[in-house]
């Protein structure tokens, strides 16, 4: 009988192929088709002529599996203006329509892709686009998915028992590879294809959510299977998900589901097992009953949920497999790995609570080597990201489940290791590290107290060995992470033992690594509002509504602000009928009178007993400097001597600030003495690194106030002052400067014949610095690398080193356009030279810093002339920095260094050959 | 344009102590204009306008400092002194004696408030205990009930200043009352309890006054924050603030017409402020040491109205501004 069906069928469709190809009679092509129709496998409204009911369903199966893709092809072959005239009506139309909609989903959606790639733009092609639209629009994906789901599953029944298990799935293999690719890449195949004839359907944001949405519903119609004890599979939704994810559209897709994940998988364990399958299981279909059937006991004693063993069959049981599957299916590995990779990066990057994400991926972790890797060293040690919320979904999500607490454990004591590490200090970038820092801290929230005092002299151990290298480091985030971590992991830890205590300045950044420190709660009632959100964000095209929504806000906003500008209004009448008397200046009260001659002012500073007379000495001392006292010379070393020795022990405000502008101004009124002074000094013994760095600090300011070009007024002697007979007209008797007076004079008797304002030349200043730059340069450079207890700068000091030349650089350039700057340039640049490989990249930022400087300040020839060797090899260490170092600052340094030297020599060689 | 601040019309000497509390008594037309000041020796001069100079001393503290001066009614004048007690004084007829004496248990420095309710005239004061106010019949002269905020609750520390008045008419009698924690608390006198509490300063509130018209309210404290807080709707809300370079802030006043608030701190000189925006209006720079107590006159005649600060230099200084 089965073989009669066949023929019978085979018949019907060669018949009717003949009827369109040839029938020029609207009624009989329609006809024809119609009596196709009745073989569609979701028709129900077409009388059934050519078939008993009995057959029907045979002869539905027959007709799908062998001559539909063949019948819808010769249906497109036909497709063109002329022959769809011969349909002529409307329902002609939607008939042929119907074949493509109502068909065999997989199938159809694959020959209309295809048809569309292989056609130039033509009627065909336009008709099968729009097909193509219609099959998005009219949500013939969720059914299609569906049918995968179900497909599978009845294989699955069929052959649970039978050893050939395999088989049926490559079958299907072969079609869901295409399927699956054919999805995730329509926006771009349609793009390609329609270029400017692009249908909004098919833009990438749109369809991919879209897509999502269909997944959503499958997913709904899968749990709702599950729950009536049927069995269904995932593997394609896991196939798919994984190709999207691997596409680069995890974003799009995840931010549809996973909300929706995330609120149903809260309450209902059915779902979070449907989750955790279509997350974690991305491609599995080996699954030995027999092991199955013995692990599903087991989880139905341990939740006590009534549960059908084919619910735990698709549920976490499965993701076990997973790992097993790997095995089997070698040649899938591959894909497989990288698939997890990125679903996993946009997981714990979108998740906005750890509890979700255990929710999502449940003991994956145990089971999946690679998603072990990826979670606890790739996206810890190797990866940094922006968002707290990812170290704190992974330390959560290993610290949630008893099973993944030794991996918390693990992971921890990991990460603590890198981040003691010295040369992964040197040698991380600051985000990096302070990712990784993050990471502790999240880590170290989630300890309980067992796990503490097992694990407590590990933890210290590591810890002190690695804040040692981070108050080592001369950058001063780094050494403030180490602060940090060490004070919270000393007092989470062992809270009840010795603490570390730090000082160090907080801010946002601050306050935002302690707040890792709370283990995030369940933002419950948030996701809710996200939700809402969620729902507008898909309901876009209702677009009314919308306009809606934004002119009652609008109205909302009007309303507030005329209120608020009625509360406003009473607030206007003012206190302006009364009128304020003069006011002296709020200044601050002292106990002390402050000084007036420098003298005392020195005496007061070493008055070491009296609080306010060191305070008020210390804010007048330089204002009483830059009046210039006569006996400045002799007592400018002691004073800064004593400024230099002067400790903040009374917590003076403004204290550094004062004390730095009070020594540079000594040091700009007596540059020789001063600078000579602090020089010798800066490679004297007993100074402390911070008076050493104040010396330097100091120099550089002084040199740069110098070369700068102001008048130096001064205030201790005004000039004689004019005052004028008083005219009989003239009311104004103010005494007038001489000079002002002599101006007015010769404005009135000026005549301008130029409009606009006339700007006065900038009054030339000699430079100041210029004769002393070489007393402020050179002997700083004579003994670095002479090495004392105190100071060993070519050793461990490389802060002190780092200091140095960036300050050299400084005045190098204050001693621009000088004499003396072209040898202070060549000693700079040999210097420069010799510590060209310093290791530690604050150095060598501040080498490139001293380069640049040498290219700003030195005229262009003389790069060119006196510098040519010294600039040539300079630009070779450049190149090779720009390429080898490790340092991102150091290398953004170097370019911009490398650019610098170009243009200069550039413009040099360029102005010379147009002067040829 | 701009003008230099005037020079007070007239310094009152001859006080033994630091002058710390003021009262003047000048709405009536007929009968003598006198200022009251009492100093930290215990004694109170009544100071006879016209002539400048105190006709008598009255001493009834056994040489403690009195904290504050007010009138019970028009001849009924009543002194708060270091001694723990608050004595009334009968003036009538030119009389000067003690006719009752109350005693009040704090140690502080909290000025006592004067106020009634229903029929009653009550007086508060500071209590022995934490943060407590002890309410006192004026008639019985025994404790009428005591406001102590709930255990371990804010407002915390020793009362600091006391003001009463009604926030509107619906409502009953309000007590406000600063401590020293920095906060101000609005009592609910009839239901004993909270209505609202600001944390207003990060140290003491030393002084507080308070504008019944407009419902705000104004503090100094030991830090250098003058501090404007409105206390209308049942709920304190901060406004304002302004900020001076040096700290404390020992009194502060808003004048009748609720034009100007005036202050006077310990970096000895007296400042003036509109009351509105608190827009900055004169420096009065005359004592030579913190200023303790102002008052304004309650002249009839607005013109002849006068401002006194008395100060820790033993000098009272008489200013007339803005009238």
């Amino acid at each position: 009988m089965s073989g009669d069906t066949k023929l019978q069928v085979r018949q019907l469709v060669w018949e009717v192929q003949n009827t369109l190809s040839t029938s020029k009679n609207p009624s009989e092509v329609s006809q024809g088709l119609l009596r196709l129709s009745v073989l569609l496998p979701h028709d129900k409204t077409s009388k059934n002529q050519d078939f008993p009911d009995s057959e029907l369903p045979e002869a539905r199966k027959e007709f799908s599996l062998h001559h539909y893709v063949s019948f819808l092809e010769f249906l497109i072959s036909k497709l063109s203006v002329d022959w769809l005239g011969r349909l002529g009506e409307e329902r002609g139309r939607e008939l042929l329509d119907r074949f493509f909609l109502d068909g065999v989903h997989q199938d159809a959606f694959i020959v209309l892709t295809s048809a569309v790639q292989n056609t130039s733009p033509s009627y065909k092609q336009d008709k099968c686009v729009s097909l193509l639209e219609q099959f998005l629009t009219q949500n013939k994906m969720t059914s299609m998915f569906w049918e995968q789901c179900n497909t599978i599953a009845t294989g699955h029944m069929i052959q649970t028992n039978q050893s050939d298990s395999r088989r049926q799935p490559r079958v299907h293999n072969a079609l869901w590879e295409e399927l699956v690719t054919i999805l995730a890449t329509l926006p771009d195949r349609m793009a390609n294809k329609l270029q400017q004839r692009n249908r909004p359907a098919f833009s990438p944001e749109q369809y991919f959510q879209s897509l999502a949405l269909s997944m959503w519903e499958t997913l709904e119609k899968v749990y709702s299977a599950i729950k009536a004890s049927q069995d269904c599979s995932m593997a394609f939704l896991q196939l798919l998900l994984g190709k999207l994810c691997l596409q680069g559209h995890a974003g799009l897709v995840l931010g549809v589901l996973l909300p929706k994940l995330t609120r149903q998988t809260r309450q209902d364990f059915v779902w979070q097992r449907v989750s955790c399958l279509l997350l974690t299981g991305v491609q599995d279909r080996c699954v030995e009953s027999l092991v199955v059937q013995l692990l599903t006991q087991v989880s139905c004693a341990q939740t006590g949920v009534m549960v059908s063993t084919q619910v735990c069959r698709t549920g976490v049981w499965r993701a076990w497999w997973c790992t097993w599957s790997h095995r089997c299916h070698g040649e899938y590995t591959g894909v497989q790995d990288r698939c997890v990779e990125s679903l996993v990066v946009h997981l714990v990057t979108q998740v906005s609570w750890y509890g979700t994400l255990s929710r999502l991926l449940g003991d994956g972790v145990l089971r999946s080597q690679k998603l072990k890797y990826i979670l606890t060293h790739k996206c810890l040690l190797i990866r940094h990201y922006e968002q707290d919320r990812v170290v704190q979904n992974i330390m959560g999500y290993l610290a949630d489940s008893p099973t993944r607490r030794h991996l918390l454990i693990e992971t921890l004591v990991k990460v603590l290791e890198v981040w003691s590490d010295s040369s992964a200090i040197k040698h991380t970038s600051y985000d990096q590290h302070a990712y990784l820092s993050k990471a502790i801290l999240a880590g170290l929230s989630h300890l309980n107290s067992k796990e503490k005092q097992e694990h407590k002299q590990d933890f210290i151990r590591r810890l002190l060995e690695g804040v040692q290298h981070h108050i080592d480091s001369p950058v001063i985030k780094i050494r403030r992470l180490g602060m940090i971590v060490a004070e919270s992991v000393t007092k989470m830890v062992d809270p009840d033992g010795q603490k570390l205590k730090f000082e160090y300045e907080e801010d946002e950044e601050t306050s935002r690594l302690l707040s890792l420190l709370m283990p995030p709660s369940d933002p419950g009632d948030e996701l809710e509002g996200d939700m809402e959100t969620e729902e507008v964000l898909m309901s876009k095209t209702s677009l009314p509504q919308k306009e809606g929504t934004t002119r009652t806000s609008g109205q909302e906003g009007k309303v507030t602000s005329s209120q608020s500008k009625e509360g406003s209004d009473s607030e206007l009448d003012s206190d302006d009928d009364l009128e304020p008397y003069d006011m002296p200046e709020d200044t601050k009260m002292s106990k002390v009178k402050s000084p007036v001659y420098i003298r005392d002012c020195l005496d007061g500073l070493i008055a070491n007993e009296d609080a306010d007379r060191v305070e008020a000495c210390l804010s007048v001392c330089e204002q009483l400097v830059r009046r210039q006292p006569d006996n400045l010379e002799e007592v400018c070393v002691e004073l800064v001597k004593i400024l230099l020795h002067l400790q903040n022990s009374f917590a003076i405000p403004e204290f550094t600030r004062l004390r730095r502008s009070a020594m540079v101004a000594t040091t700009v009124f007596c540059p020789l003495q001063v600078s000579q002074y602090l020089t010798s000094e800066f490679y004297a013994p007993n100074y402390t690194i911070i008076q050493r760095l104040d010396m330097l600090e100091v120099l550089v300011g002084a040199a740069q106030e110098l070369s700068q070009p102001m008048e130096q007024k001064k205030a201790t002697r005004p000039e004689p002052l004019v005052q004028l007979l008083p005219t009989p007209d003239d009311q104004s008797r103010e005494p007038q400067h001489w000079r002002e007076v002599v101006q007015k004079r010769i404005e009135k008797k000026t005549r301008r014949f130029a409009k606009g304002a006339s700007k006065p030349d900038p009054t030339p200043v000699p430079n100041k610095f210029h004769t002393v730059a070489g007393h402020f340069f050179f002997p700083l450079l004579k003994n670095y690398d002479s090495r004392q207890n105190t100071l060993d700068m070519l050793g461990e000091d490389t802060l002190v080193l780092g200091r140095l030349v960036y300050s050299l650089g400084a005045i190098l350039y204050a001693a621009a356009n000088t004499m003396v700057a072209r040898q202070m340039s060549k000693t700079l640049l040999e210097f420069v030279w010799v510590l060209r490989f310093h290791t530690e990249p604050y150095v060598r930022q501040s080498l490139l810093f001293a380069v640049s400087m040498v290219i700003l300040s030195v005229p262009a020839h003389v790069l060119t002339s006196d510098l040519q060797e010294e600039i040539f090899e300079g630009q070779q260490w450049l190149q090779d920095v720009l390429e080898k170092d490790t340092d991102a600052e150091c290398q953004k340094l170097a370019v911009q260094t490398l650019m610098l030297l170009q243009n200069t020599l550039q413009q040099e060689l360029g102005g010379g050959n147009t002067q040829q | 344009m701009t003008r230099p601040p005037p020079d007070p019309v007239f310094v009152l000497r001859g006080s033994d102590g630091a002058v710390n509390c003021l009262k003047f008594r000048c709405h009536e037309a007929d009968s003598l204009r006198l200022l009251f000041s009492g100093t930290a020796s215990g004694k109170i001069h009544p100071w006879n306008l016209q002539t400048k100079r105190s006709a008598c001393v009255l001493d009834g503290h056994e040489g403690q400092g009195i904290l504050s001066l007010g009138f019970c009614d028009n001849t009924v004048l009543y002194s708060q002194g270091r001694d723990g007690t608050v004595a009334l004084w009968d003036l009538k007829e030119g009389r000067k004696d003690i006719s009752d004496r109350i005693p009040v248990s704090a140690v502080g420095f909290c000025q006592v408030e004067l106020f009634n309710q229903s029929s009653s005239r009550l007086l508060a004061a500071a209590g022995v205990g934490p943060a407590e106010i002890i309410v006192t019949d004026l008639q019985c002269k025994k404790p009428a009930f005591s406001l102590q905020p709930t255990e371990g609750s804010p407002p915390q520390g020793m009362v600091m200043a006391l003001k009463a008045g009604c926030v509107s008419d619906r409502e009953g009698l309000h007590l406000w009352a600063a401590y020293e924690d920095g906060s101000v608390a609005m009592w609910d006198v009839k239901q004993r309890r909270i209505v609202s509490h600001l944390k207003v300063h990060a140290e003491p509130i030393l002084c507080m006054d308070y504008d019944q018209e407009q419902g705000k309210g104004v503090t100094g404290s030991a830090d250098n924050k003058l501090a404007v807080w409105n206390g209308k709707d049942g709920q304190l809300v901060a406004k304002q603030t302004v900020e001076r370079s040096n700290p404390g802030l020992s009194c502060v006043k808003i004048r009748d017409d609720h034009k100007i608030v005036v202050t006077g701190g310990w970096d000895h000189v007296i400042r003036l402020y509109g009351w509105k925006k608190l827009k900055p209006l004169a420096v009065l720079d005359y004592h030579t040491d913190s200023v303790q107590c102002v008052d304004f006159s309650d002249h009839e005649n607005s013109e002849e109205r006068l401002l006194a600060a008395g100060s820790k230099d033993q000098r009272i200084s008489l200013w007339s501004i803005y009238n």
